[in-house]
Order: C-alpha cells, then structure tokens, then sequence
C-alpha cells in the first residue's frame, strides 16, 4: 500500500522523521469538525436566506399584481356614468387570479369594491362625491394578505369626458 | 522506507477551505439578499407609483365638484389660493396618501385644474408623484334670463323687450336693433311680496314673482308684441308666482400683490392711447382715476380686472377682432357707472360686484353687458338703456329706461363644465 500512514504512535519510528506528528493529527480533527460546522452554518444560512428571498420575490410578484388589479378596478370606475355609481350598480365582489393566460391561475384574490359617501369636512360639494375603495386579499405562504387603494368619483368628474358624446 | 511530511499548509486547508468556501457562500447570499431587498423596494415603489394615479384623479375629481358647486366662489369650502402658482389649491389625504390640487382660471372661461397624487412607499423619500392636468370650460357661473331683483321697483316710462346679439336675424352686428327685437324679456323678483310696475311701462315679455302679485297703473301693459301694442294690462300666461332664483353673492377671484396679477398701465391699441390697456390675464387696481388719456380703457383679450376704489371711466373698447372678454369686479361701496361700452356684445363684459358695492347709478348712456349683483342697489335713470341682462338686489328706476334683453346672456346659450384635456404631466 502506498499510500500514507498517519500513525497513532508517539513514540519516533525508525526512518520517519516527523517531530509534530501529535498535534498535526489532532488539530486535522478539530479542523474537520470546526470546518463542518461552519459549512453547516453557512448552507443553512444559504438555505435560509434564499427561502426568504424566494418568499420575498413571490410575495413581492403578488403584491404587484393584487396593485394591478385594484388600479384596474379604480381606472373602470372613469366610464361608469353616475348613476351607476351612487345606485351601487358596481360589483361587491369580485375574483381574480395571479395569472389569467393558463389554466392554472396562481394565487386566487378575493376583492371587494366599497363605495360609501365622500368623508367630508364640511363641504357643499359632499353629495357629489362618492369614495369608492377596492380591496384584494389573497392566500400564501400560510397568511392571509390584504391589499386596498381609495379614490374619489365626482357627479360632474372624468366620467362627463368618458361618456361625453 | 517512505518518509511522508505534513507540512504546515496542508494542516490548516481544511479548515481554510472551508472558510473560505463559507465566505463565498457568505457573499453569494448576501448579494443575493441584496438584490432581492432592492428588487422589494422596487415593487414597494411601483406599489406607491400605481396607487399616485388613483389618488391623483380623485384630486381632479374634488376639483370638477368644486368647479361645478362653486361656479362663483372657487375660494369657498375651505380651499386656499396659492399666492405662488396663483391657483386655488386644496390638499386632502386619503388613508395614507394624499393629493394636492390646483385650480388654475376662472368662472366661465378655461381653467387648468393639476393634480399631484402622492403614493406612499417605504422608500427614501416616503412619497412618490404623478401628476395628472385636466385643461376644462369652466361653466359660466349665472344665467340671469332677464332683469331679475329682489326688490323691483319701476316708475316712469320704463319698457323692456329682448334679442339676441349671436345672430343678425334678432340683432344688427350683435347690437340691439329694434326693428328685429323679440318680445320675451322677463322682469322677476323672487319674493314672495310681489311688485307693481309704475308709470307708462311696457313689459314685451313676462313678469314673475316669488308669490305675490304684479301689479300695474292704467298703461302698463305685459304681454307678446300683438298685446302690448293693442292692449293694457297683463296678458293670460305672461305672468306666474312661483318664480324663484337663488344667486350666489360675489368672491373676489384674487387680491392684490399675489403672483400673476398685474397692474392696468397705460398703453394703446396701435392707434389710440388708453388710459387702461388690458392684454388678457389678472389685473387689479386700487382705483380707475386716471384722465391722462380722456378715462378711457381698452380690452385686447380676455381679462379680468378686481377694483376695490372708485371708478371713473368713459368708454370700455373692446377689441373687434377677437372677441375679447372683460370680467370687472368692482368693491367701491357707490359707483356712478356711466362708461359708453364700444365694440362689445352683452356676453363680453360681465360686471361683478363685490358685497361691499353696495350701489351703483347709472344715468344716461347704453350699458351693454351684464350686471350680476345680488346684493347691490341698482338706480337706472335719466334715459338710460341697458342690453344684456340684470341680477340685483333692488333694481329701482325711473324717468326713462330701457332694459333689452340678450338671449345670448341666458340659459339658452350655457357653457357647462366640459372637459377639454386630459394628460399626465
């Protein structure tokens, strides 16, 4: 056999020369062990971290999309005419998906469209005014997360323009 | 015999190794942590750069309710004029973001309404802006449909008809001609008192009150022009009592020494010098004194012109190739009004006065325009005629006068709010 020996005699063998054979091998132990350790360390940090950022990036992706559709419900609210506004004419409810281009939609967002009076301070033109608040919340990643956007609709506002002749 | 030698390198690679192998797995997921942390941030600042537009709208929104509610008073339910930008301004937070809107123009003419909308994020700057402008027909804020005053009282020789200055079939070049008059005139008072019509007065039109009855002396005669030539009294259908009318007292657009209002100076048309020139835009003035130039003004384009002092004009030209328009808001408690008004139609020249003009004479001369004053005192005497239309508190007169109405004045020629542009800045 010709590969090397570590010998686990302290006495010196004759022939070998090797005055620090005792502490060389125990510290190579201790290496590997101490080594093992850190490298544990460090790949469940890895492990961590990059389960974190995933989440992060995915949650980030459906926030994004739960802001497009809330911002797509509030810009549909510009050609409603005002009766369909102040009689509640819009959808209560509402269901839309992560993605719409497959059969498997993703996560599935549950909105809600709140039109209540103008919260006002005192002004004439209250009874013009209508806020209308969408609200998504979705499922993932164990919680229940919730999204909503405000704005305000007049009687005599940007829906004069879109349904002017 | 084989000698092996650990030398002091290979003792410690291991552990080396796997520092080094730790710290470059250290970095690769600190780098990617850091990307993934700037890849949050930027989908919390897309979040906030979506939410700016809805907030921004429901600023524009508030702003054409405003405009619409408040067509005489933009500086009424508690917005601010913004001396900078000179623009009537309001800011209002909706949950955690906020719009800041600026109306920027005045009542029935064009106005710019800007609104910045302000989505949070959680970004350095905590807010970020889009900006959206809307370029809208302000609606013209009253349509006074004849001569309508709390109070009437009419003595003398008074008589009113009606026509139209938009076309010369009822108008000759805008101007009242009384070969194509019309007989709809409208002499209302809202209270409920009613009123009585003096001396020799002709009504070729209708008479209305808030709910009493009106009353006339031997020649008074109300009706179309085959009764009024023909007969006294008032005739069937040219009177009812359920009239009502509700106008808003008058709100200086500005003050003095705010941004964007100018001076009158003196100037001329190319030809004539004025002691007034006004080349469209916002002016104010303490007082119309000035008789350099024989106490004359000339309007180039659209203007409006607040006057607190007194004034002292005689002639208001307009200028003939364009149309201009002049919105005059007058604050002297007593004004003798007796300017000769050239080149202009009824619907050109608006005459506002502020709550703290109380009265106003005007004897003698052609008033060609259109006096909006609810709570003034209007005194018309000494031959005096007026083209256009009339909303005062009393109106009085007496001795001769002549009231004929503009249709282009009224209702049947209104300027809604219209939205003309709209853009994001």
């Amino acid at each position: 056999m010709k590969s090397s020996k570590i010998s686990t005699d302290a006495r010196p063998q004759r022939g070998i020369v090797s005055p620090k054979v005792v502490r060389q091998q125990g510290f190579s132990v201790i290496e590997a062990m101490v080594g093992f350790v850190i490298l544990g360390i460090t790949i469940t940090a890895l492990c961590g971290g990059f389960s974190f950022g995933f989440n992060t990036i995915k949650l980030s992706q459906e926030e994004v999309r739960a802001d497009q559709i809330l911002v797509q419900k509030l810009e549909t609210l510009r050609i409603y005419k005002w009766n369909a506004i102040n009689n509640l004419f819009i959808m209560a409810n509402f269901t839309n998906y992560y993605s719409t281009s497959n059969t498997l939609h993703g996560v599935t967002y549950s909105g809600t469209m709140n039109v209540t009076n103008f919260p006002a301070t005192g002004e004439s033109y209250s009874n013009t005014l209508k806020q209308v608040t969408a609200t998504v919340s979705w499922f993932s990643e164990g919680k229940n997360h919730t999204r909503s956007m405000s704005t305000l609709v007049s009687q005599n506002g940007l829906l004069t323009y879109t349904n002017s002749p | 015999m084989k000698i092996t030698r650990i030398t002091s390198s290979q003792t410690g690679s291991t552990l080396i190794v796997t520092m080094v192998t730790a710290g470059i797995l250290g970095a690769v997921l600190g780098t990617y942590l850091s990307v993934t942390c700037s890849e949050n941030l930027k989908v919390k600042r897309s979040i906030g750069w979506n939410t700016a537009l809805p907030i921004a709208e429901a600023g524009i929104e508030e702003a054409c309710s405003q405009i619409c509610k408040n067509t005489n008073a933009y500086l009424a339910d508690g917005w601010a004029v913004n001396s900078n930008s000179f623009a009537y301004n309001k800011t209002r937070f909706l949950g955690e973001n906020y719009y800041s809107v600026d109306i920027n123009g005045w009542m029935g003419g064009v106005a710019a309404f800007t609104s910045t909308g302000y989505g949070h994020w959680t970004g350095g700057s905590n807010y970020i802006s889009r900006t959206v402008q809307l370029i809208v027909q302000t609606p013209t804020p009253y349509f006074p449909s004849g001569l309508i005053a709390n109070t009437v009282d009419i003595q003398g020789n008074f008589s009113a008809d009606s026509f139209d200055s938009r076309t010369n079939l009822y108008s000759t070049n805008g101007q009242y001609d009384q070969r194509k008059a019309t007989d709809h005139a409208l002499i209302g008072s809202p209270a409920p008192s009613g009123y009585s019509l003096g001396g020799s007065s002709t009504v070729n039109g209708y008479v209305a009150t808030g709910g009493g009855l009106v009353t006339g002396s031997g020649a008074t005669t109300v009706g179309d022009f085959a009764w009024t030539r023909r007969n006294k009294g008032i005739q069937s259908g040219h009177c009812t009592n359920g009239f009502t009318a509700n106008f808003s007292p008058v709100v200086a657009p500005y003050g003095p020494g705010q941004k964007g209002v100018k001076n009158v100076i003196t100037g001329t048309n190319g030809v004539t010098a004025y002691d007034y020139v006004l080349n469209g835009g916002f002016y104010f003035a303490t007082n119309l004194l000035s008789s350099q130039f024989g106490k004359k003004m000339f309007v180039a384009k659209d203007s409006v012109l607040v006057v607190t002092g007194a004034v002292d004009l005689t002639s208001i030209t307009f200028n003939s190739t364009n149309g201009a328009k002049l919105s005059l808001f007058l604050g002297y408690p007593s004004i003798d009004f007796a300017a000769a008004l050239i080149n202009g139609t009824p619907p050109q020249f608006w005459l506002y006065a502020l709550p703290t003009c109380a009265n106003m004479k005007i004897s003698g001369g052609n008033f060609i325009g259109v006096i909006y004053a609810p709570g003034m005192y209007l005194d018309a005497e000494g031959g005096a005629s007026i083209q256009g239309a009339i909303v005062a508190g009393t109106f009085h007169c007496q001795g001769g006068f002549n009231f004929h109405h503009d249709d282009a004045t009224n209702g049947t020629d209104p300027k809604p709010f219209k939205i003309l542009t709209w853009a994001e800045l």
